[in-house]
């Protein structure tokens, strides 16, 4: 048990300490927190900041105000989640299967479950900084921390269980470029919800579509029991199908590295 | 007391794995094809069990970010060794004014030092390499035959394939050649039906050997040594082999007065190209040349003494 916990905490400080100096890694955390700092001033600019905490256009309707930290929010979550978890876990991967390091820590009396649970651990780690800087940066109410980073966590989850298969189904960066696009693209989903209702509908049942419905709610102030079964149940459902593929091909992919 | 009778011959590289490393747990050092590679390490993972395990694979990359430093200690760790084995590791495998350096910067052969440093961490019982000399100099192979060396009287078994006879023949352990996917006992590979061979009607100190369409008569004094291979014999001048169709008994009758002796049953050498002779375990001899790439050959146990004797060698 001890061996494996020292065999787990070398690796999640050797993935940690190899994002940090990847400079495609430190994008994935940039970017979200970039973007929001360019809506909250893009909305300033607007007269729209009052409920960001710029103090222009303070006098706003409700609607208007809680609606303005959703679409803020919401692209934070999105893109932190697309980028944190999804990106970074397929780059990774598939420049480890590349250079055959995978293959050289299976043959070093290291698990493939250490290597994925460590993999995991980090890009969870790498979504939740983006997370909290994207918040910081957002303007958006203190109160709304606790919901935003609950559904950040509950969020990557599903994301970071694909992305560990399409990671180790990548032969190299080059097809890592191709097959993140699909996961990126359900990740961010939930952000064109924004531009219509019906759109809305159907990114609901996405991966992030359950805890993004969870976030609206809390920032419209909405939160009631009976509203919250769908998007659990959403989320809950995505973990599951994400945890049950993961356990039936990250063996197999491992094994062809 | 008996001596115990050796397999000379497996019908698969799994057979002889599972007979070799896993009953009797010797080393064997194997010349192969890469297929034949792939499925040895497959059949040593099988045969390892409960024992610590090592391996070193062609082609091995990965780890651009580190240096040679933080690479070890991230294997020390995993390993449950401290920075004193690395630092000893770095010291041992000629490593410690690269430490610093990053892994991407090093050399093909640093890098296979690495390797070998990285296994050494792991102190392990059951060791696989492939093409284990490939990338290193004279002074780096020296290194790296010491530790195995070392290791082997430890009791590690160690597993080396894909690289040529000659360099598995300087390992400790038994070698074996791959012929038609059967793997037969190097120390059986000598062949003496020297009738149906080329007779050279011109006897005097010319060695006939083929080069494409001609035959060259080589001068003894070039001939750096003569190796035994894959049933064929040749000859080793500064660096290229040539093939000659003379026994190894008829090069060693012929050779002998021009300075050459029977180093070990598939090679014949020079003496006066010899460098010097190293030592790594009770049984394992290495002859060095002074030729261009330092080439090291093996010499058998019992002829070791009869080379002292003979050249008078204390």
């Amino acid at each position: 048990m001890q061996a494996n916990l020292r065999k787990l905490g070398a690796l999640i400080a050797k993935d940690a300490v190899d994002l940090a100096k990847n400079p495609t890694m430190v994008l994935c955390v940039v970017l979200p927190v970039g973007f929001s700092v360019f809506y909250r001033f893009f909305m300033g600019d607007m007269g729209l900041g009052g409920p960001l905490r710029s103090g222009v256009g303070a006098d706003l309707e409700p609607t208007v105000a809680t609606l303005l930290q959703y679409i803020v929010l919401n692209m934070a979550l999105c893109m932190c989640i697309g980028m944190g978890a999804a990106t970074s876990l397929i780059y990774g991967l598939a420049e480890e299967k590349e250079k055959h390091t995978l293959r050289t820590l299976m043959l070093a009396n290291v698990t493939a479950e250490q290597i994925m649970l460590a993999k995991g651990i980090v890009a969870l780690g790498l979504t939740v900084v983006a997370e909290v800087l994207c918040f910081v940066v957002s303007g958006a109410s203190w109160s709304l921390f606790g919901w935003f980073m609950l559904c950040g966590i509950v969020g990557a989850v599903p994301i970071i269980l694909l992305s560990l298969v399409v990671g180790l189904a990548s032969r190299d960066q080059m097809t890592a470029g191709m097959y993140s696009v699909p996961i990126l693209v359900i990740a961010l989903a939930p952000m064109f919800g924004n531009f219509s209702e019906s759109v809305r509908n159907v990114v609901r049942f996405a991966p992030t579509g359950g805890v993004d419905e969870l976030l609206r709610m809390a920032i419209s102030g909405t939160v009631a029991p009976s509203e919250l079964v769908m998007p659990l149940l959403v989320t809950a459902a995505w973990i599951v199908v994400a945890a049950v593929a993961f356990k039936l091909l990250y063996r197999r992919l491992l094994r062809d590295n | 007391m008996a001596h115990e009778t050796l397999a000379t011959d497996y019908a698969t590289i799994e057979d002889l794995i599972a007979a070799e490393v896993g009953a009797a747990q010797r080393s064997v050092h194997l010349e192969c094809s890469r297929d034949t590679s792939r499925r040895a390490r497959a059949a040593v993972q099988a045969a390892q069990g409960a024992r610590r395990g090592a391996y070193l694979l062609e082609g091995e990359g990965g780890f651009d970010r580190d240096t040679a430093r933080s690479y070890l200690r991230f294997f020390a760790r995993l390993a449950g060794r401290d920075a004193a084995a690395v630092e000893e590791a770095l010291e041992h495998f000629g490593l410690g004014s690269c430490a610093r350096a990053q892994v991407v910067s090093l050399s093909a052969e640093q890098r296979a030092l690495l390797g070998f440093a990285r296994m050494s961490l792991f102190q392990p019982e059951i060791c696989f390499c492939e093409r284990p000399l490939m990338d290193l100099g004279a002074e780096a192979r020296s290194l790296v035959l010491s530790w195995i060396g070392e290791r082997h009287e430890a009791g590690t078994v160690f597993v080396t394939v894909g690289q040529p006879l000659r360099e598995a023949l300087l390992m400790p352990g038994r070698a074996f050649w791959e012929e038609e996917e059967r793997l037969r006992a190097a120390e059986l590979e000598e062949t003496s039906d020297g009738d149906d061979g080329f007779q050279d009607e011109v006897r005097v100190c010319k060695i006939a050997a083929k080069a494409g369409d001609a035959t060259l008569l080589l001068d003894p004094r070039d001939i750096d040594f003569i190796e035994s291979a894959n049933r064929v014999n040749y000859a080793s001048v500064r660096g290229e082999l040539y093939p000659t169709s003379l026994t190894m008994d008829e090069l060693e009758a012929e050779l002998e007065r021009f300075g050459f002796f029977r180093c070990h049953r598939s090679y014949i050498v020079n003496v006066q190209k010899v460098a010097r002779v190293e030592r790594y375990t009770r049984n394992t001899f290495n002859l060095v040349l002074s030729d261009a790439a330092h080439t090291s050959l093996p010499l058998s146990k019992g002829r070791a003494e009869e080379m002292r004797d003979r050249y008078r060698w204390k």
